[in-house]
């Protein structure tokens, strides 16, 4: 059992002596999975108010198909997005697989439905009362987006967190269009897969306390800026 | 505002909601609307309201079909109204901001908004931590304070007891009879529309009536600001 507690000794150790690559992980880590939370958020956002509040052939059959995919298998999200990218694959000539872009591409994928999935439930479920006090009050589209933003901000900040704690956590996707390749496509949780492997149990703790706890502030974060309604 | 009905028809499933063949709502009216539960009145308040669509036929307004511009000068208001994350004032200034109006004007007309229907006191509470009878005097508020040219209410003194009904009753008849708005008023009350209403629509059966309430009814304001009959 020392060998846990030494994990922790030596995850503090690394974490204090400012090691560059560690922090190098860690900001790729950030860049990468806000980045892909925040395309997913806002495609997801529109997507979801929009298929939410209106009536079309098939609305229930779209939803069991969005919930779905709200828990896309991140391997399976990896393995298309690299095909997809491979160098003979049909977009291989973007040169984009084993980059951080590509790395964005799955991630926004797998995150894509979880924030469209969350917000089509908020709008279904209370959309319609605030779209139509919007309307019968006479505001125009871009007054009611803004209430709709404002009075469903809770909900909308927490589809945002859960997407970017999604995008963060994940290591399926990352590993097989991002290749874990040092200074270039290393992420947190690449990183710890790796070391634990390797049996470096320090590195792979002092990422995991990393991990958790940016995980924990982005959530307090978002949380009081919505104030802290949930 | 005059509302014209032409070949209205709505079905829920295979259920015939309504089939009204042609009615005409001259401006200036105070309509009580009224039915057996179920009946459609919610349904057909909404689609007066823009908010639902027709399966056949129309409703004009003012002689012309609906448009988007019309939502400035309708409103609706239902059962228990949905009250903004904000303050009260912020609450009854949101019609007013998404027209432009701003600065001390949108104040000023907030506060008589507020005074009108006695709730002045409320205008920095939290509108979602209001009673049912508050809010929906906010609500009433907050559809009068622009000056709507077709007010369309859903029972909207259904969870008011008697004081703030009386109160509501008579800023209601108030407001009509200042601006001459059309108002079509969903009720369950017969005598909440002998009170307010001037004209009795009746739908039952999928048909729509008009008649005049047995009544006639005196508007003039007793010492207490109800509406005498």
């Amino acid at each position: 059992m020392d060998y846990i507690a030494d994990g922790f000794k030596a995850a503090f150790n690394l974490l204090i002596s400012m090691d560059a690559e560690v922090y190098g992980v860690i900001g790729l880590s950030l860049v990468v999975s806000t980045l892909s939370a925040l395309i997913a958020g806002l495609i997801g956002t529109v997507l979801g108010i929009y298929t939410g509040l209106k009536n079309f052939r098939g609305k229930k059959f779209y939803a069991r198909i969005l919930y779905t995919m709200m828990g896309l298998p991140p391997v399976v999200v990896g393995l298309l997005v690299a095909i997809l990218l491979s160098r003979r694959g049909p977009m291989g000539s973007l040169e984009l697989i084993f980059t951080p872009t590509a790395m964005i591409i799955a991630q926004v994928i797998l995150v894509t439905p979880i924030v469209t999935g969350i917000v089509f439930n908020v709008a279904v479920k209370r959309g319609r009362e605030v779209y139509e006090l919007g309307k019968t009050l006479g505001g125009g589209h871009v007054a009611i987006l803004g209430l709709f933003l404002k009075e469903l901000k809770a909900e909308l900040m927490a589809a945002f967190v859960t997407g970017f704690g999604r995008a963060v956590s994940e290591v399926g996707a990352v590993m097989i269009v991002g290749g874990n390749i040092q200074g270039h496509t290393r992420v947190m949780t690449t990183y710890i897969a790796m070391n634990n492997s390797m049996g470096n149990y320090a590195q792979s703790i002092a990422m995991a306390i990393v991990l958790l706890s940016l995980s924990f502030l982005a959530n307090a974060f978002v949380y009081h800026a919505a104030g802290e309604e949930i | 505002m005059e509302l014209r009905v032409e070949a209205l028809v709505k079905r829920h499933g295979k259920r015939l909601l309504f089939d009204i063949e042609n009615l005409r709502l001259p401006s200036g009216g105070l309509y009580g609307l009224m039915g057996p539960n179920g009946a459609g009145k919610t349904t057909l308040l909404k689609m007066a309201a823009g908010l639902e669509k027709p399966d056949h036929g129309r409703i004009l307004y003012d002689g012309r079909g609906w448009d988007k511009g019309l939502f400035t000068e309708i409103t609706y208001l239902s059962q228990k109204a949905y009250m903004m994350n904000a303050t009260v004032a912020d609450n009854v200034a949101w019609p007013l901001e998404a027209r432009g109006v701003r600065g001390s004007e949108r104040d000023r007309r907030v506060r008589r908004a507020l005074e009108r229907m006695e709730i002045p006191e409320l205008a920095s509470r939290k509108a979602t931590t209001l009673s049912g009878g508050e809010a929906q005097k906010v609500a009433l508020a907050r559809a009068l304070v622009f000056e709507p040219r077709l007010l369309l209410m859903d029972e909207p003194a259904a969870s008011l007891d008697r004081q703030a009904t009386e109160l509501f009753e008579s800023r209601l008849i108030q407001y009509h009879r200042e601006t001459g708005a059309t108002v079509i008023l969903v009720t369950h009350s017969a005598e909440q529309a002998q009170r307010c209403c001037n004209e009795l629509l009746w739908l039952q059966e999928a048909r729509l009536e008009i008649s005049m309430l047995p009544m006639s009814i005196d508007y003039t304001t007793r010492g207490d600001g109800v509406g005498s009959i």
